[in-house]
């Protein structure tokens, strides 16, 4: 099929369109998601879970199997649910998203395994016994998990950010440690790359030299950097399964951080405008 | 897969525009009108005029009072305003 799109570089557009036809049962496109996409996704899943167990692998291996199924609805007759390919709307390369939903499964899998082996461990069990009863139909992703064990706020579930929500709650629980201990410093940040107060007037009125103020930040965000991957390692322990940022460190800083400090009070840039006469 | 290990950019960069996109997740920081003795400490520290105690006792309120931390932002460059036109 000369117009489906490389994986590598393909846009939403085209990927919409690649799942439209699938569920059309548009033979090539079906041949393209089975032998192009499916093996990416279970290489992306095999690594994923790999801890040098062939059992893990063979989970892997069954959520691979009814992902893809669910794709042709093929749970759909069982449950009256729409395919899976039906809620595909493009935001993300196709294979990305079917990652994304793979991951999410093999999590849900892996904890209810877990929280068996808890509540009954019995060296009879095989893999089927362990899986058999659980539903697809209550994916749980990293947030919730995490939000449960840290007890805080949980984001939406089905969330398709969820694992930019895990790195939000952990920086969240960083910048929260850093007001608690060093509060000046949170300041400092706050009035440098928010308000835009420079470093040497920020110096004059600390009373001390610039780079110390320069010195300050820097150490707080390595901090806060540091804090917020080990929280982050710390809920992927719990998991029990590492995953991979789909989106970079550099991101979350420029972004996400400036954001959560800037949201911990009102707009600067109103109040700025409305005491511009001051 | 192990997380990215790699060394994080420290610059961070001015992004004013994300004042405008920020997201739900305050921390519920209260917004507490200053009282004129508030805003004359925050103008005193402004002007560097504080000692080490004070800057503690006001940082706290900065911290806690997105008013005060806006307030003492304006004071800030107000202050430097002024000593660029005083050294003009």
């Amino acid at each position: 099929m000369s117009t489906l799109p490389n994986p590598a570089k393909s846009e939403s557009p085209d990927q919409r369109e690649l799942a439209r036809r699938i569920l059309a049962g548009d033979p090539a496109a079906t041949r393209y998601l089975l032998e192009t996409i499916k093996p990416d996704v279970e290489a992306f899943l095999f690594h994923q879970c790999w801890n040098g167990q062939n059992r893990s692998l063979s989970l892997a291996r069954e959520v691979i199997d009814d992902l893809f199924s669910e794709c042709f609805g093929g749970f759909a007759r069982n449950t009256g649910r729409k395919p899976l390919l039906a809620s595909y709307r493009g935001g993300a390369k196709l294979a990305t998203w079917l990652k994304t939903a793979a991951r999410h499964r093999l999590i849900t899998r892996m904890t209810a395994k877990r929280e068996r082996d808890r509540v009954e461990p019995t060296k009879t069990d095989t893999l089927d016994d362990l899986l058999e009863g659980q539903s697809d139909d209550h994916a749980v992703d990293p947030t919730m998990i995490y939000a449960r064990e840290s007890g805080r706020p949980a984001a939406a579930e089905d969330d398709p950010e969820s694992e930019r929500n895990v790195v939000k709650m952990a920086l969240r629980e960083a910048i929260e440690a850093l007001e608690e201990s060093d509060p000046d410093v949170l300041v400092l940040i706050e009035l440098h790359f928010l308000h835009g107060v420079q470093q040497n007037v920020l110096a004059r009125s600390w009373k001390v030299q610039p780079s110390t103020i320069t010195r300050q930040i820097q150490r707080a965000l390595e901090r806060l950097r540091v804090d917020t991957m080990n929280a982050i390692r710390r809920s992927q322990w719990r998991l029990g399964i590492s995953f991979e940022l789909t989106y970079t460190v550099e991101d979350f800083l420029e972004a996400d951080c400036l954001a959560m400090i800037s949201s911990r009070g009102a707009s600067a840039s109103s109040y700025s405008k409305n005491n511009s006469a001051r | 897969m192990q997380l990215p290990d790699q060394v994080i950019n420290d610059d961070f960069r001015l992004l004013t525009d994300l004042l405008d996109e920020v997201e739900d997740v305050a921390a519920g920081r209260a917004a507490i009108p200053l009282s004129d003795e508030d805003r004359a400490r925050l103008d005193k520290l402004a002007e560097g005029d504080c000692d080490k105690s004070e800057r503690g006792n006001l940082i706290n309120q900065l911290v806690s009072n997105s008013e005060a931390m806006n307030y003492f932002a304006e004071a800030l460059k107000v202050q430097e305003t002024k000593r660029k036109q005083n050294r003009a």
